[in-house]
């Protein structure tokens, strides 16, 4: 289980913008996974369990933040834009806009998007997993697709 | 594996394949009667194809872009006393410590940054084991800078010759002049290929001449590879790549 450790990190990370979110994530992931490894089918992934477990635990921090406040998190210094010199900015990973990009997706599409393109999840497990039908996951799946590749193909002309 | 969800749609030429039909054949999910028919469309159109190496391309981006995240971070708590568990979190300075090395100040913006090295197990090992470097020792999964070019060129990794000026430049401008932790960035808007090189550490081989082991990251069309070498600088100023490793784990 702890060798799921960097996948979850990896998700949670994609998901919530910060990696201090995205350790706190994957506690909660891992505390919520233990106690309740009873509901865990032997047979079935491992993986997919969990990353279901830190998406909903996800979804249900998002549902009581928005209830406080709009407020995102960006306290990670190393994903700010803002403040760096002109140079830093030209050497700039192409990588980090990718990822400024996908934080400014709505969460569904993201959720999608990182569990198929990053996680090398199956386009049926991510629905299983997600809970939603597999058209809806093919769809959201091809609108953030389509709009990264346009997003790097306009940064590779500028 | 999806074929009741998405097909080619009848009509036009050009807007033959919707994109979830496109982006799921990128992806390797179509079943293989559909997936040839869109090859059979593929075959007859330059835009088509254009639109499928673009989704290659920006896919091969989102798959990497993550990927720092893999490295570090908290063990969750209740693990941290179990036997035979790597703890995650190193850091460039802990690693750095004690080897006669200002203290390692890691990024520019002299943040604490959470770099790991954790996928640069070899770094200490290779340091002790410098001497046997010295006097031209070969070992395990080193490399000459020749074959180290060669590996990665195999890997997709084909530098124009500006490329292997502008790493030049950047390797002897980081070694001489920066202190171990300083990214030394290169780019060549020609190739659209970029890098950095970060001295890691510095130290006296035992002939006298101070050495740098040193990080060079190359961003080529999308993907990285990073490996690790050690340079030494003889009597009259010249830095000489001694040799080139590559992370045990094969690189990102």
């Amino acid at each position: 289980m702890v060798g799921l450790l960097p996948r979850l990190r990896r998700f949670a990370y994609g998901l919530s913008g910060s990696l201090d979110e995205a350790d706190d994530l994957v506690q909660s992931t891992f505390e919520r996974a233990l106690s309740h490894i009873d509901q865990w089918q032997i047979g079935t992934r491992l993986d997919s369990w969990m990353y279901r477990i830190l998406h909903s635990i996800r979804i249900n921090r998002l549902k009581s933040e928005n209830l406080r406040t709009k407020k995102r998190d960006d306290s990670d210094p190393d994903e700010q834009i803002g403040g760096d010199s002109a140079r830093e900015i030209e050497a700039k990973l192409t990588l980090e806009a990718v990822r400024l990009f996908i934080w400014k997706l709505p969460e569904e599409q993201r959720a999608i998007l990182l569990l198929i393109v990053v996680e090398g999840v199956s386009y049926k497990e991510a629905s299983d997993l997600l809970g939603v039908p597999i058209g809806t996951v093919t769809s959201r799946l091809a609108r953030a697709r389509l709009a990264i590749k346009d997003f790097v193909e306009m940064k590779g002309t500028q | 594996m999806i074929r009741d969800k998405v097909g080619i749609q009848p009509g036009g030429v050009m807007s033959g394949i919707d994109d979830i039909t496109l982006v799921a054949y990128v992806d390797g999910e179509l079943d293989p009667a559909t997936c040839a028919e869109v090859e059979t469309l593929l075959a007859d159109s330059e835009e088509l194809r254009e639109k499928v190496r673009g989704l290659r391309e920006s896919t091969a981006l989102v798959r990497a872009a993550f990927n720092h995240a893999l490295y570090g971070g908290a063990m969750p708590e209740f693990d941290t006393g179990r036997a035979g568990i790597v703890p995650f979190r190193e850091t460039v300075a802990e690693s750095g410590a004690g080897r006669g090395d200002r203290a390692i100040s890691p990024g520019a913006t002299g943040k604490p940054r959470r770099w790991v090295w954790r996928r640069w197990p070899s770094a200490l090992p290779l340091a002790a084991s410098l001497a046997a470097l010295v006097i031209g020792a070969t070992l395990g999964h080193y490399f000459t800078e020749r074959s180290i070019d060669s590996e990665l060129r195999n890997a997709g990794f084909i530098l124009s010759s500006q490329d292997q000026l502008a790493i030049q430049t950047a390797l002897t401008q980081g070694l001489e002049k920066e202190l171990s932790g300083t990214r030394v960035t290169w780019a060549n808007p020609d190739t659209g290929h970029g890098g950095e090189i970060v001295p890691i550490r510095t130290f006296q081989a035992e002939n006298g001449q101070y050495c740098r082991e040193f990080l060079d990251v190359r961003r080529i069309t999308g993907s990285t590879q990073d490996h690790g070498g050690i340079a030494c600088r003889s009597a009259d100023g010249v830095w000489k790549v001694r040799v080139r490793y590559l992370p045990e784990n094969g690189g990102v």
